[in-house]
């Protein structure tokens, strides 16, 4: 017994260093609960905490053409405005055929971005609003430029976002003019290009089809603009295309943003939930 | 006693810093990245011994992957580091031997032995490091790039923190 003591004594620092690449690696595969606990991510009190200081200082530096964006923002809402509230004109018997409405209030929640990166393979940033702002883990972000990233965990202040330039990331989407959906995905290169998968075959194609969420997945409302096909390969037995999609929010330049909370998701999921298991 | 470790807490806040606020975003090329964090492991003093340089690294890696969200992938690249640091400083003698030198650093050791001694475990780092953010060798080649590159810059970094901030025979 001494002599195996005496033998682990001799080679503790291998053995606290194999514990410690384990430990590492078994926080890399994610597949724990620690994943989207907040204190082991930057939205966690003093990390968030230094970061909203940095973001103090350097968001002057940005004010102009964050102003422009805010601008042609409230330009754009108030056209949709002015539309809304023009009088609709009303024929005869409208009401007896009046649709029983779905009731969805997406809530919308301003925050600004704190940390940002664009350049890793799972990208993240950090916004500074968190749980006492009513910001929950799994709701979408986007920014007046279309759709950004899903938030992954929140402390009392801060949340941490998967960005939408993440190689685990997808988000369903769809081609604004025909419907058709498939998955959005990035494939871990350019910041500003994205891949649309699952397109099949038979569909028309042309660059510049504007590509919007599909509201399949109750993250996203639909009509969430994501950005514009820049280019497709079709290869011969394949069923499916290849596209790139531009996006249309610089990742690199996200400041201003906007988390979305659906209030009926939980019903929503609950329900399909319920489906898959009568479906069997 | 009390002074050195004062100085390597104070070191190790202002590296994470700096890594955390700056030299994250201070990239070239899209391919070159600098980690001047790891000097903090590279310049330990000597007399550390393997256990509290094991976990140190941890720690510095840990703490880094809190601010940057890619937890556990600096942790096991600084384990790494840590482990190799006394195994390649065996191997890599100064002339006249460890025993004239009290603290680790290039302008008490001279480039010459400074370059032999952290060129390699910089790249063991960045190869760690660059594979597992991967998450694998399906981007080898890019991915291969990017570990020589940065590799590159965060030694050219770290040579000039040395030159501007360290001085002979005292740290920081």
């Amino acid at each position: 017994m001494r002599q195996l003591f005496l033998l682990f004594y001799r080679y503790r620092a291998f053995l606290l260093f194999i514990f410690l690449e384990v430990v590492s690696l078994w926080l890399v595969i994610g597949n724990n609960p620690y994943h989207s606990a907040a204190y082991f991510h930057s939205s966690n009190a003093v990390s968030g905490g230094i970061y909203n200081v940095k973001s103090n200082v350097t968001q002057y530096f940005s004010l102009k053409k964050v102003n422009r964006a805010l601008l042609s923002e409230n330009e754009k809402l108030r056209n949709d405005l002015y539309q809304k509230s023009r009088p609709i004109i009303v024929t005869s018997n409208i009401d007896s055929a009046k649709v029983p409405e779905i009731k969805v209030d997406y809530k919308f929640t301003a925050a600004r971005v704190i940390n940002n990166s664009t350049r890793f393979f799972r990208n993240h940033f950090t916004i500074n609003k968190g749980a006492a702002h009513g910001i929950q883990e799994g709701q979408g972000v986007i920014s007046s430029k279309g759709v950004i990233g899903r938030v992954q965990a929140v402390s009392d202040n801060f949340s941490t976002v998967y960005s939408l330039i993440n190689t685990r990331m997808y988000v369903s989407a769809s081609i604004k003019n025909n419907g058709t959906f498939g998955t959005i995905k990035w494939p871990g290169e350019d910041p500003d290009y994205i891949d649309l998968l699952y397109i099949p075959r038979h569909i028309e194609l042309e660059k510049g089809d504007t590509i919007v969420t599909s509201g399949y997945n109750a993250i996203f409302p639909d009509n969430i603009m994501i950005g514009t096909v820049s280019g497709y390969e079709l290869e011969e037995n394949s069923p499916f295309y290849d596209i790139q999609v531009k996006l249309t929010n610089d990742f690199s330049k996200l400041s201003n943003v906007y988390v979305i909370e659906n209030p009926i998701k939980e019903e929503k999921e609950m329900l399909e939930q319920q489906n898959v298991i009568q479906d069997e | 006693m009390n002074r050195i470790i004062g100085q390597q807490i104070i070191g190790f806040v202002v590296y994470i810093l700096a890594q955390a606020l700056f030299f994250k975003h201070f990239v070239l090329f899209d391919t070159a990245y600098s980690m001047a964090y790891v000097a903090f492991i590279l310049l330990l003093p000597l007399e550390i011994s393997a256990m509290w340089l094991i976990t140190l690294g941890f720690i510095t890696g840990f703490t880094l992957d809190v601010f940057t969200d890619t937890l556990g992938v600096h942790s096991a690249a600084c384990v790494l580091l840590a482990f190799l640091r006394p195994h390649w400083m065996g191997l890599v003698t100064p002339r006249g031997g460890y025993e004239s030198v009290s603290v680790v650093s290039m302008p008490n050791m001279g480039f010459q032995w400074f370059f032999a001694y952290s060129v390699p475990l910089i790249l063991v780092h960045h190869l760690m490091l660059f594979y597992l953010e991967a998450g694998g060798f399906q981007y080898g080649w890019s991915t291969l790039l990017k570990v020589l590159s940065s590799t590159l810059l965060t030694f050219v970094i770290i040579v000039l923190i040395q030159n501007l901030f360290y001085s002979r025979s005292r740290t920081i």
